[in-house]
This record gives C-alpha cells, structure tokens and sequence, in this order.
C-alpha cells in the first residue's frame, strides 16, 4: 500500500537525511569568539593611553611656556600687549626687528628641540622589540602617517610654530602609546 | 508529522550558565545543536565550506547576543533563524555561480535501502533549483516556516515566496515524476516480463 503524500511536504523533503556537522567547526568559533573578546579587551586601554598622550602632549607643551614666561606669543619685552598692525614709524627704521618675529623664531628652535628629543626617545623604543599589540599597532601607524603629512608641509613653510607645536603634540602621542607598551611588556616579564 | 531536526530541548540551567560566559555551557549547546544547524545551512547553500562558514557566523553571532535572549520564542526557533539568515547572507555574499561539482564532491550519500534511489534523485533535484527557490522550498515545507516570515528574512514579498515555492515544488515533482517514469520504463525494457503484469 501507498504511503499518502503529506500536503505541508508534498516533494517529501523530510525524508533527507542531516548532515553531520564538521570536526573543526567549534575550533573555529572559539577562535573567532575569543578574538572579539580580546579586541574589546584592548579596546579601552587603547583609547585611555590615546586620551592619556593627547593630555601629556598639552602638558609638555604648556611646561615649555610655563618655563618661558618671557617668549609668551601675545607679550613684548616691555610686558606690552603686542600689536599685530605694526605702526609705520617703527618699520622705516631700518635697525627695527618686529618683537613678535623673534619670538616665533625662538619658539620655532624650542620645539625643534623637543621635535629632536621625542624622535630620540621614539628611536630607542623602537630597539627594544616587544610585541605590538594588534590596535597598538593601528594607532602607532595611525600617528606616524599623522606626523609625515605634517612633515610634508614643514617642507613648503619651514618655519611655522604652529605646524611644530602640531609634530611635537603627535610626538608625544606616539611616545605615550611606546610607553604604555614598554609598561605591559613589564608587567608581564613580572608576573613571570 | 516529522518535527525539524532543531527541535531540541536546552536545559535552562545550562541556557543560563552560557548566558553569563560560561565556554563550556556554550559548547554543549554547540554540541547540541552543530549538526542540525550545519544540516540546514548545507541544505540551503549546498556547498560544504559555505555551509561551515555559515553555521560559524550563526553560532558566532548566537553566542554573541546570546546574554540578550529573553525566551519571548524558544531557543532552537532563534537558533534556527540565525541560521537560516547567515544562510542568506551567505548567499548574497557568494559568487552567483557555484560550479555543481563543488556542491556534490561532498554530497551526502545516503545509506542502501528502500528510499536510497529516491533521496539521491531528490538530492539532484534540490541542487538543480535556484538558491532561491531551494531557500524556499526547504523554509517552507521542511522547516515550517511561514510565508510572511521567508517574504521578510529573504527582503520579498509575501505573494513572491508563495509563487516561487509553487514553482519549485512542481520542477521537483515534475522532475521526479520524469525520473521515475524513466526507471519503470528501463525496467520494463530489461525485464520484458514485467509488461505482462
């Protein structure tokens, strides 16, 4: 006798056999699960030591004026509020150099200074070869490409404060997240 | 009525051990539910490494929003539809031509019995419907899900699910009454015996 055909599956589909899932398969969702989980791990430490850097690279740069109250930008020798329209008096001497060209060319050599003391750091960092954390690594490129477009137009206006006082802000940005790496590497070598 | 194979019942306390993280409560439920999950993914994309790809993603994603499970439905149904749209996604993600012999390298081979010819005729046919039309099909009649709901997880409208499956249907039942056709008539020509009867 005939099995009748049910209405709900009339090509009888459910008569397929299932399929055993593969070996391997789990292997591959801890792997993929536990990659998340370490990336939002990472995740906060990474975005604290950028936020960390961005406030020390302030602080450096506010230390710098702090220690030179007298190179202050809107302040002359005589402790006059500099005038940007400079009157015509003052530029038909010819022994006259404006106060304010001065101090931009002081400010210029000081970061300069620090602009060559950072790279230094970075440089030694960059010996000591411990590893780079997958997000530590973005942030470091992200940095580095940061500081050669800034490099770039030092290039065409080599004497630009603002453009320095960018470099060294990035500078110690990038310092920063060496610093937090040379950090870890510690805390790890200690718990060993 | 054959139940789909998902229809598993999951302790709560082990749902709930996975909920807070637990690895290993996460891989019983895997274990649980691997093979039903990798069935339905191979049924619908037909090839093995898609549908490894696919129950990866889905169970990746379950385990994921697995702590925002509230039980409004139960387990293996959202199991199921996570499946079933990676499957999708799966899907629009691949190339549209899969070349049929990377489907069938793999192809299940059912044990010999009564049904063996049967399921291997339907294995063929399944493989030679659109991968829209086999979504459908097998949603539809294997693992009962509605027209409204396929019209949706697959981004169509109702009346087009309700088309396409009655498309397919009549291809693979066409097809197989083809089929079967064919084997009586070249068992008649072998056996000249039979005609008589």
């Amino acid at each position: 006798m005939k099995k009748p055909i049910p209405l709900h599956d009339p090509c009888q589909l459910r008569s397929l056999p299932g399929y055993d899932a593969p070996d391997d398969l789990w292997s591959g969702i801890q792997a993929q699960l536990s990659t998340t989980e370490s990336l939002q791990a990472n995740h906060r430490p990474a975005w604290l030591a950028l936020a960390a850097s961005v406030l020390l690279g302030i602080f450096l740069v506010n230390q710098f004026y702090l220690q030179n109250p007298a190179e202050q930008p809107y302040q002359t020798d005589q402790g006059q509020v500099a005038d940007n329209n400079v009157t015509p008096a003052k530029t038909a001497d010819p022994e006259y150099i404006p106060a304010d060209s001065i101090l931009i060319e002081n400010q210029t050599e000081r970061l300069l200074a620090m602009s060559q003391t950072l790279e230094d750091r970075i440089e030694n960092y960059k010996f000591q070869n411990g590893p780079v954390s997958a997000r530590e690594a973005i942030v470091i490129a992200e940095l580095e490409d940061m500081i050669a477009v800034v490099d770039e137009q030092l290039g065409s206006q080599n004497a630009d404060p603002e453009l320095w006082y960018r470099r060294v802000t990035l500078l110690a940005d990038l310092v920063a997240v060496y610093d937090q790496r040379r950090n870890r590497d510690y805390s790890q070598y200690v718990a060993l | 009525m054959t139940e789909s194979i998902f229809l598993l019942k999951l302790e709560k306390r082990l749902l709930r051990d996975a909920q807070q993280g637990d690895q290993l409560a996460c891989e019983k439920i895997y274990r649980l539910y691997a093979s039903p999950a990798y069935s339905l993914a191979r049924r619908m994309l037909t090839c093995p490494e898609h549908a490894k790809e696919a129950t990866q993603d889905a169970f990746v994603s379950a385990f994921r929003q697995l702590s925002r499970f509230q039980g409004e439905v139960p387990f293996w149904a959202w199991l199921k539809r996570i499946v079933s749209n990676a499957s999708i996604d799966m899907i629009r993600r691949r190339k549209p031509e899969v070349s049929l012999d990377a489907m069938s390298g793999d192809a299940h081979h059912p044990s010999e019995d009564d049904g063996a010819e049967n399921q291997l005729l339907l294995e063929q046919l399944l493989l030679s419907l659109s991968d829209e039309d086999r979504v459908i099909v097998w949603l539809h009649d294997v693992e009962g899900y509605k027209h409204r709901e396929i019209a949706s997880q697959l981004g169509r409208s109702v009346s087009y699910s309700k088309t396409r499956l009655s498309r397919a249907r009549a291809k693979l039942l066409c097809h197989a009454d083809i089929s079967n056709k064919e084997n009586t008539a070249d068992q008649h020509r072998l056996n000249p015996a039979l005609k008589a009867t």
